[in-house]
């Protein structure tokens, strides 16, 4: 029945349209009317390219893409990133030769919460997952079958790592983030990115601000720490570290033939300190490496040599 | 010179790691007329060195100053040992603190029953309350990034919600009779399974907290190498330093004792070091006799007490503070409780920001303007001096009549005489309505209005 079921309806229906010139009452209310219709018939049927994809959508994924912080102008052409973190696994990317574009961002782009994090290279089914900066060492392991740079894991670098991880840290995040005179530059770097309006700067900056006088008051007792007991240790550090420098027998400090991520991780600190990239109104850290000439050459040189 | 020390506990001479390290530097380094001062308070930082009119705090300065004083052959001369100094400094304060932290505050057993009485022992009721909860506070914040909070059991109401549903109810789903298996067994003697033992919480950071001690632990035990000090032949500042952290890792019997046994089973090097440090300085300390010199009236007998207890180490009386100390830090530490007024962390710098002062007095002024904005709205409401929008207190029912309208009403309503329709008009209300219109108080609340 189903089947010769609907022509002779049709016929039925064709037959009753030339007769009475009446269609059925649900398909008059859902036709055109035919002023508009008229209208319409006017009017070429255009299909609409596919929308393009958002501005902050991954483009090249040829390509490693190493999230950092960064100021948007640097982002193209790789520039050292003002955060020692993000500036630190730069450098070792490049000791390594390994090629990567950077992508400004910042915490809330990354999976774990801390820049920089890398996302890899690969299209379709090859899983791309990112990369935190805690697993970029044994990621990079990974990629080079050939370890052209070789780490040392000498206890000793261990043991002096822990003083840039501390010592040195702590007086950056004071001479960045807590010195009256470095607070323009603290907006600039920080700040000015994440928001224009003055209400929301004001806050993050106060927020950034607490964040660091926590930070540097975690380690003590009580709640008070004195810039003065931080900056003699970072003093002390960066002698430590010349001392260490002098010993190496080589330009590097693990004593290879190419700068590994001890040399990075001083590096990155150091440059940042001692460069122009920086608008530093107030550098105390700068004249403490200024009397140890041996680290400035080495940051020198790894200027000359990589970037 | 007075080192004010907090302590003691664990049968050590002090409850940190640099307090014990000071005292070990003060006393071999044989300095003459210095004392020991068991102190209540932790502001400033301890050990706080007093030597005639300066104050020095912290172990690093001490270290430094008595460097100085010195001035001798003890001095660290080489470069290369003044780096590695530095360097092992920083090393401990980032790996060993975390430690003794997790062992002693962070894990609940272990604070519950042996650093809380360990302190109970020696401070005076009112710090009792203070002093243990900032700092296993503080070493909760110092250790939140390792993710070993799971040890810490005492705070279940943190810990349930961050757990995703079903994560800790295995059982759960499983109906009725295995919930009044568990029931059950409850009641029952505990068997430990492997599994329960495992499933407990502080099983389940055990193996990321061996692997944090291993990593110390080993660095550790290479650098100290076949010397017998960590700089050579020499006793320095940076033993004391490493025989405070050491110390108390090995020393307090706690309950969970993870942390002295991978110490005892794996590094003996270590623990000989410690033990042998132990006895060439002559740290053990027994905590009821120290608590028992506060009795000791004048300085003979303390020191005729002391020689009767055969103590090693120059104690004098617990500083005793004064009445108003007492109130001082008490309110203090209950205001710090309070949403608004807890206290931040202060970075004391040598050249003063233009708005340190204001900065400082930011929350109270925001709070006090808080407070005051909100009673003078109650005080001008209550007092009628603003009133809520409720629409008019007087209502007029019936306004058809022109001397209804006020005066000006009454004059137009004589012109409008003249018209049939408004006598018409009056001459009906007259009837219904004798005499002046209704007047009815009509309190109206909300939008029902008009």
């Amino acid at each position: 029945m189903t089947s010769d079921d609907p022509q002779p309806t049709a016929q039925h229906s064709s037959k009753n349209a030339a007769v009475v010139n009446q269609q059925p009452w649900h398909r008059g209310l859902l036709a055109i009317p035919p002023p508009l219709k008229r209208v319409f018939d006017k009017f070429p049927l255009v299909t609409y390219d596919a929308n393009e994809l958002p501005l902050n959508a991954p483009r090249q994924r040829n390509q490693h893409v190493l999230h950092v912080f960064t100021i948007d102008k640097d982002a193209p052409d790789g520039k050292l990133s003002f955060n020692p973190a993000c500036a630190k696994w730069q450098a070792y990317l490049k000791f390594n030769d390994i090629p990567f574009r950077t992508v400004r961002s910042s915490n809330h782009a990354s999976p774990s919460g801390m820049l920089p994090f890398l996302i890899p290279a690969g299209t379709g089914a090859k899983s791309t997952d990112p990369i935190p900066s805690n697993k970029l060492k044994k990621w990079l392991a990974l990629q080079k079958k050939s370890t052209k740079s070789h780490d040392t894991n000498d206890v000793r670098y261990e043991v002096y790592m822990s003083l840039i991880d501390s010592c040195i840290r702590k007086a950056w995040l004071f001479q960045l983030y807590l010195s009256p005179p470095n607070r323009t530059l603290l907006k600039q770097l920080y700040v000015e990115p994440c928001s224009s309006n003055f209400f929301i700067q004001q806050t993050t900056l106060y927020q950034l601000r607490q964040a660091a006088e926590a930070e540097l008051a975690k380690s003590s007792q009580s709640n008070e720490v004195a810039e003065k007991d931080i900056m003699r240790d970072a003093e002390e550090a960066f002698e430590a570290l010349s001392t260490l420098l002098d010993e190496a027998k080589g330009p590097w400090f693990a004593g290879g033939e190419q700068p590994d991520l001890f040399d990075a991780s001083v590096f990155a600190y150091t440059h940042l300190i001692l460069s122009d990239a920086l608008a530093w109104k107030d550098n105390q850290l700068g004249e403490m490496l200024r009397n140890h000439p041996n680290l400035v050459q080495h940051q020198e040189r790894i200027v000359a040599a990589y970037f | 010179m007075h080192l004010f020390v907090l302590g003691p506990a664990f049968g050590l001479p002090a409850a940190n790691a640099e307090c014990i390290a000071a005292i070990a530097l003060l006393q071999s380094q044989a300095i003459k007329d210095w004392s020991i001062v068991p102190t209540s308070t932790i502001e400033p930082t301890l050990p706080l060195l007093v030597d005639g009119q300066q104050h020095i705090s912290g172990f690093r300065n001490i270290a430094r100053y008595v460097e100085e004083k010195l001035s001798e052959d003890i001095l660290i001369s080489r470069p290369r040992d003044r780096a590695d100094t530095s360097a092992i400094t920083s090393f401990l304060e980032s790996n060993a603190q975390p430690l003794v932290d997790i062992s002693l505050y962070v894990s609940f057993e272990n604070y519950r029953h042996t650093t809380r009485p360990a302190f109970t022992r020696i401070l005076p009721w009112h710090a009792n309350y203070i002093i243990p909860p900032k700092l296993r506070a503080g070493a909760r914040i110092r250790t939140e990034h390792l993710g070993v909070a799971s040890i810490d059991v005492d705070n279940v109401h943190e810990d349930m919600s961050n757990r995703p549903e079903g994560f800790d109810g295995v059982g759960k789903q499983e109906g009725f009779e295995k919930q009044t298996q568990q029931r059950a067994s409850l009641l029952l003697p505990r068997k430990d399974t492997l599994k329960s033992l495992l499933q407990r919480p502080e099983r389940a950071a055990t193996f990321k907290l061996h692997a944090l001690a291993n990593n110390f632990f080993e660095a550790l035990q290479e650098l100290l190498g076949e010397n017998d000090y960590f700089l050579g032949q020499e006793l320095t500042s940076l033993d004391c330093l490493v025989y405070g952290h050491l110390s108390l890792m090995l020393y307090p019997k706690v309950e969970q004792d993870w942390l002295a046994s991978t110490m005892r089973q794996k590094y003996k090097k270590l623990v000989a070091y410690t033990e042998f440090m132990h006895t060439k300085l002559n740290m053990q300390t027994n905590v009821d006799d120290v608590v028992a010199l506060a009795k000791c009236q004048t300085v003979e007998d303390v020191v005729a007490y002391r020689q009767a207890c055969g103590m090693a180490l120059p104690w004098s009386p617990p500083a005793t503070p004064s009445a108003v100390e007492i109130i001082r830090s008490t309110t203090r530490a209950i205001l710090s409780n309070l949403p608004v007024m807890e206290e931040s962390p202060v970075v004391t710098m040598t050249t003063q920001g233009k708005y340190a002062y204001l900065k400082s007095i930011l929350p109270l002024a925001l709070s006090l303007m808080t407070t005051a904005a909100i009673g003078g709205l109650y005080y001008a409401f209550t007092t009628r001096l603003l009133a809520w929008p409720t629409g008019e207190q007087v209502h007029i029912f019936g306004r058809k009549r022109l001397q209804d309208y006020g005066d000006l009403g009454d004059a137009l309503s004589g012109l409008s005489l003249f018209s049939r329709q408004a006598n018409q008009d009056a001459a009906f209300h007259a009837q219904e309505h004798p005499g002046n219109p209704v007047q009815v108080d009509v309190a109206i609340e909300g939008d029902v209005g008009r």
